[in-house]
């Protein structure tokens, strides 16, 4: 015997399991979406907030920085974020700029510091060396390079100000130069 | 030569080995007073230890400016 139609609401008791094409579920939860939770059961989930980009802040200039300076020191090169929750991912992306020397060959070093709420600044990484090996004066190096830094350890919803750093091995070292553009983007993102 | 290629140029001039960090053109005494000086190194052995106040005698905004003004 053969049937065109099945009524579902007749003669089926219980939910249809996942194994025999249902969802085991008697009903869900508003808003939310349906995700495995084991090879054969699925349940209601809540997508959140997860990798989404909650806030971005953005800094740029184009002055000429240069040191002969051979300890860190601090440039204009700063920008300021407050994260939204404990465990946010900071992207702290820095580029653009244009390396050069005088008075001989110089080796930049160029670090990310960060500072929490006020409390002072201290190193978060080395963010790039930037090697201009000419001979003369103003001899113009390789453009500053792009870096990426993802900070998952900042651990605050107070505002963090991240701040670019810079020495020279010997001479002046320019982390910018020409007027070109230096810029720093930090994004927040949810964990 | 841009501005502060003369400025360093002038420096050098001044004395030599001086330790600083310009964040901007030097134009101004106003500039010249912002520059980062560095007088030693904190005991972490990497950031330097500075001052907005030039520690050398022979470096003034006026011994810049007129050896800038040279060039």
């Amino acid at each position: 015997m053969a049937f065109a139609t099945i009524d579902v609401t007749k003669g089926i008791t219980g939910t249809i399991p996942v194994a025999n094409g249902g969802t085991g579920l008697a009903s869900g939860t508003t808003g939310q979406f349906l995700k495995f939770t084991g090879s054969t059961t699925v349940a209601s989930s809540a997508l959140g907030d997860v990798g989404k980009l909650l806030q971005v802040e953005y800094f740029f200039t184009h002055s000429d920085i240069s040191t002969s300076a051979t300890s860190d020191t601090a440039t204009i090169v700063t920008d300021q974020i407050t994260p939204s929750a404990t465990d946010s991912k900071i992207i702290v992306q820095v580029g653009g700029g244009r390396g050069s020397n005088a008075g001989g060959a110089a080796e930049g070093d160029i670090k990310l510091y960060r500072q929490i709420g006020g409390g002072g600044y201290s190193e978060l990484q080395v963010a790039m060396l930037d090697n201009v090996n000419h001979a003369t004066n103003g001899g113009y190096g390789k453009p500053t390079s792009a870096f990426i830094y993802v900070d998952t350890s900042h651990n605050t919803t107070s505002a963090i100000d991240y701040k670019i750093y810079i020495k020279t091995n010997a001479n002046t070292y320019y982390f910018n130069s020409g007027g070109a553009q230096m810029a720093m983007m930090l994004m927040e993102v949810a964990a | 030569m841009d501005n502060q290629e003369k400025f360093w140029a002038a420096i050098r001039v001044l004395k030599s080995d001086v330790k600083c960090t310009i964040n901007g053109d030097i134009e101004t005494e106003e500039d010249f007073n912002n520059i980062i000086w560095q007088t030693g190194t904190e005991a972490n052995g990497e950031t330097a230890i500075v001052t907005t106040t030039c520690p050398h005698s022979e470096i003034t905004w006026a011994a810049v400016k007129v050896e800038m003004d040279k060039l």
